[in-house]
């Protein structure tokens, strides 16, 4: 016979439907303290257990589901590949509105690559120039009178017209 | 050698097997989630964010199944899973908040009033009711290890050792848990009485 009760690791495997120690067997047949104290504790646990598995057993169907294939897909993607999927679409959205702004079918030169022409290649381009302007103004003639035109104000000869 | 090569072999056999297992999300679900939904609500004592943990501890699950080892049961996989997350959102200030407001108590009382316990006479179901009132109380005065290694063992009827390893924890610590889990609802029904 022993004089102290049982300790909290006897009770635990007896709680637990262990095995447990030929001692504690023994004191818990001799100690209506201890027996008394387990059977309400068992008693207490076995009522816990039922109540909560029902609770859990009316409460799960209702409101835990299969994740859905949405959910399943956002999961899996990565942190990074979300990243590179939110940096390509803003790039995306950047490049879009760039060439909103261009003017349409213009292809533009930035300024850095534009060179000033030297004073001979200016003179060359003139030169050029009237020349094509004298050509033109020899072969190609005014479909119509300009007669309100003042002689020698025109950079075209007066024409004559035939009756 | 023939030994060691039989075994690796069974123990790829089992792996290959619980994944298939666990490619069915819906026989996953349908299977688990009762207790799974049980061990969460009494380890946050919310019934929402339970249920909100639970359907996140399926999500992983399914996600990241290709690390399962198979070395231990998917019920214990999938304990662990939801414990790290019970663990998550205990850090969270939300769940301070609530704890501090007494929100948890209400909610667990609440179940065990809705609940008929089975083929009892109408004084034993409310003895009963009152029991197992008494018990989620004080399962809330205790730490989350306490509680979490209590619900584990006498709820979920699992071995010291698995409870154990799904904790992270050496066995002796989580027989300390337990043993003062023990004594503190020991003392509390005690003073009941």
């Amino acid at each position: 016979m022993t004089t102290s009760h049982l300790t909290d690791e006897q009770f635990s495997d007896f709680l637990a439907d262990d095995s447990a120690s030929q001692e504690a067997i023994a004191h818990l047949d001799a100690c209506e303290h201890c027996r008394a104290e387990l059977a309400e504790l068992h008693s207490a646990m076995g009522s816990f257990n039922e109540i909560s598995l029902a609770w859990a057993e009316v409460e799960a169907p209702r409101r835990i589901q299969s994740p859905t294939s949405w959910q399943i897909r956002r999961r899996t993607l990565p942190a990074w590949g979300l990243a590179v999927a939110t940096m390509m679409a803003v790039a995306a959205i950047g490049i879009h509105r760039e060439l909103d702004l261009r003017s349409p079918a213009v292809p533009t030169v930035s300024t850095a690559e534009v060179t000033a022409p030297s004073s001979g290649e200016l003179a060359q381009d003139n030169r050029l120039l009237m020349s094509i302007d004298q050509e033109l103004s020899y072969q190609v003639q005014p479909a119509v009178p300009v007669n309100h035109r003042a002689h020698g104000t025109s950079r075209y000869p007066a024409r004559q017209v035939a009756n | 050698m023939q030994t060691a090569v039989a075994t690796t072999i069974l123990g790829v056999a089992k792996r290959e097997r619980v994944i298939s297992e666990l490619d069915d999300i819906d026989t996953l679900v349908r299977t688990y989630r009762t207790r799974l939904l049980r061990f969460v609500m009494f380890s946050v004592g919310d019934e929402d964010v339970a249920a909100s943990i639970v359907q996140d501890c399926f999500l992983k699950a399914y996600t990241g199944r290709e690390k399962f080892r198979g070395d231990c049961s998917v019920q214990t996989w999938l304990t662990s899973i939801a414990l790290n997350l019970v663990r998550d959102h205990q850090r969270t200030k939300k769940f301070q908040f609530w704890r501090k407001a007494g929100k948890t108590a209400a909610d667990v009382m609440e179940m065990a009033d809705v609940l008929p316990t089975r083929g009892a006479s109408p004084e034993g179901q409310l003895l009963a009711r009152e029991k197992a009132k008494q018990v989620a109380m004080l399962l809330l005065d205790l730490s989350l290890n306490q509680r979490t290694v209590f619900v584990m063992r006498f709820q979920d009827e699992m071995e010291i050792a698995e409870i154990a390893e799904v904790m992270h924890m050496p066995v002796n610590t989580v027989k300390t848990h337990l043993h003062r889990a023990v004594r503190a609802v020991r003392e509390r029904m005690g003073e009941s009485r």
